[in-house]
């Protein structure tokens, strides 16, 4: 519990705002997961595979931190929450930037059109009543959820 | 420009009484491939698909695999039926529980594309020196029954094959274009693929050169599959994987990760998945 003194602080000066985007907070083991994970000898031993060098885990452990105060306030530490929030996005348009500068290849308005078109003809036939076609009818909702128990031992 | 051409360089070196082109030149097995195909033109000779790299998936032709008796009788071939229901359950398995199969299919719906297990996966008899691959010609998986014997080679296979599947889903991907067929292997094998063990067994890093050796190994394994599906010079392939890698090696959508062995990476990576819009399968 941070001081008490230091929450009503926090509490007053922001007690107009309210974060938006709360969705971009993850659980807060979830943060520290990541840090010990990052910092670990194994991860240490792959950043230098990948990397060439260690790299910088520090956000995690900010992460972490200000989560832990975000949830001890219960949502009230906004500046707390904020940083997190931040570092989120932070986070995924650095992922993003990377996916969208990849001009390789033209982004498609629209999903290709012959994604799901019909099979030839045998294809659908040598397809006709196999397991994969009783589990997708499951998933879908068309035929009623089995028991999977059989084996091909046959010792019993 | 550097390590591929050192590494060519070399091989040129050690064999030079074969010529470096067909399938075959890599004595490593080639895990996946692509095939492409010609569905509507049958191939006149075996140098055609030889050329299209799909005499690797003889049942792509709407054969069934013929047994040899002399096989049978070993107990080496006869079981295809079994395998194929086999092949499937581990499919379905990997689909309910694998979590990079689960990110990847909510990612492929979120996409626009979603993965009818019937209509998208195929489990088949294929050559011995593959696992899997994606024919873009039908828009289908293919899992080799004979050789992905087991869950986790099932979810390796998926999972790389359905990364080529999000790239066509997403991008105007042709892949008669080497470049692009170049730019999806990468992001598969950068993805999926070259951790420190793989690229061990690949040859590309050893505990004493592990300085940055995980780009070697995505740059050989995707100079591998390029090589393995297109019938091209393999300084044509290797110039096409250096010129596209920076950007390709970069873009880590879907998955976000460069996934660690015996971590917890793959959890990881499908719990954060929603955050970046995708669905929950």
């Amino acid at each position: 519990m941070p001081p008490q003194s230091e929450n009503v602080e926090t509490k007053q000066s922001n007690s107009n705002e309210k974060l938006t985007d709360t969705w971009a907070i993850r659980s807060c083991h979830l943060y520290k997961d990541e840090y010990d994970d990052c910092t670990s000898f194994k991860a240490r031993f792959n950043q230098y595979f990948i990397f060439g060098k260690s790299i910088d885990c520090s956000s995690w452990l900010t992460d972490f931190r200000n989560c832990e105060r975000y949830e001890q306030s219960q949502g009230k530490d906004v500046a707390a929450g904020d940083a997190i929030i931040k570092s989120e996005e932070q986070r995924r348009n650095a992922r993003l930037q990377a996916h969208y500068a990849n001009d390789t290849w033209q982004k498609r308005k629209q999903p290709p059109e012959d994604w799901a078109k019909p099979l030839p003809e045998w294809l659908e036939k040598r397809n006709e009543n196999t397991y994969l076609e009783l589990k997708q009818k499951e998933l879908m909702g068309l035929a009623t959820p089995q028991e999977e128990d059989r084996s091909f031992c046959a010792i019993m | 420009m550097g390590f591929l051409t050192e590494v060519w360089a070399k091989a040129m070196f050690t064999t030079d009484t074969k010529p470096p082109d067909g399938i075959l030149a890599d004595a490593q097995p080639v895990q996946d491939v692509n095939t492409t195909k010609e569905t509507n033109e049958p191939a006149p000779n075996s140098k055609e698909t030889k050329e299209w790299g799909y005499d690797l998936y003889p049942e792509r032709r709407g054969e069934t695999y013929k047994t040899k008796w002399t096989r049978v009788l070993f107990g080496m071939e006869g079981k295809e039926n079994i395998d194929r229901y086999k092949c499937e359950q581990n499919v379905y398995w990997c689909v309910k529980n694998g979590p990079l199969v689960k990110l990847m299919m909510g990612a492929l719906r979120s996409s626009g594309c979603p993965i009818d297990l019937r209509r998208h996966i195929s489990c088949e008899v294929c050559d011995p020196s593959v696992t899997g691959g994606y024919d873009p010609v039908l828009n289908q998986i293919v899992v080799c029954q004979n050789m992905a014997t087991n869950k986790s080679m099932v979810h390796g296979v998926l999972t790389h094959e359905m990364i080529h599947m999000f790239d066509y889903c997403n991008n105007d991907l042709d892949f008669r274009n080497v470049e692009h067929l170049a730019c999806t292997e990468i992001r598969a094998a950068n993805l999926a693929h070259c951790s420190f063990l793989s690229a061990m067994m690949q040859g590309d890093a050893a505990p004493w050169s592990a300085k940055q050796a995980h780009q070697n190994c995505v740059k050989s394994k995707a100079l591998a599959s390029v090589l393995a599906v297109r019938n091209i010079s393999r300084e044509d392939a290797i110039a096409a994987v250096e010129r596209v890698f920076p950007k390709c090696y970069a873009d880590l959508e879907p998955i976000g990760r460069r996934i660690r062995r015996n971590s917890t990476d793959q959890q990881k990576a499908y719990m954060e998945a929603p955050l970046y819009g995708y669905d929950v399968y």
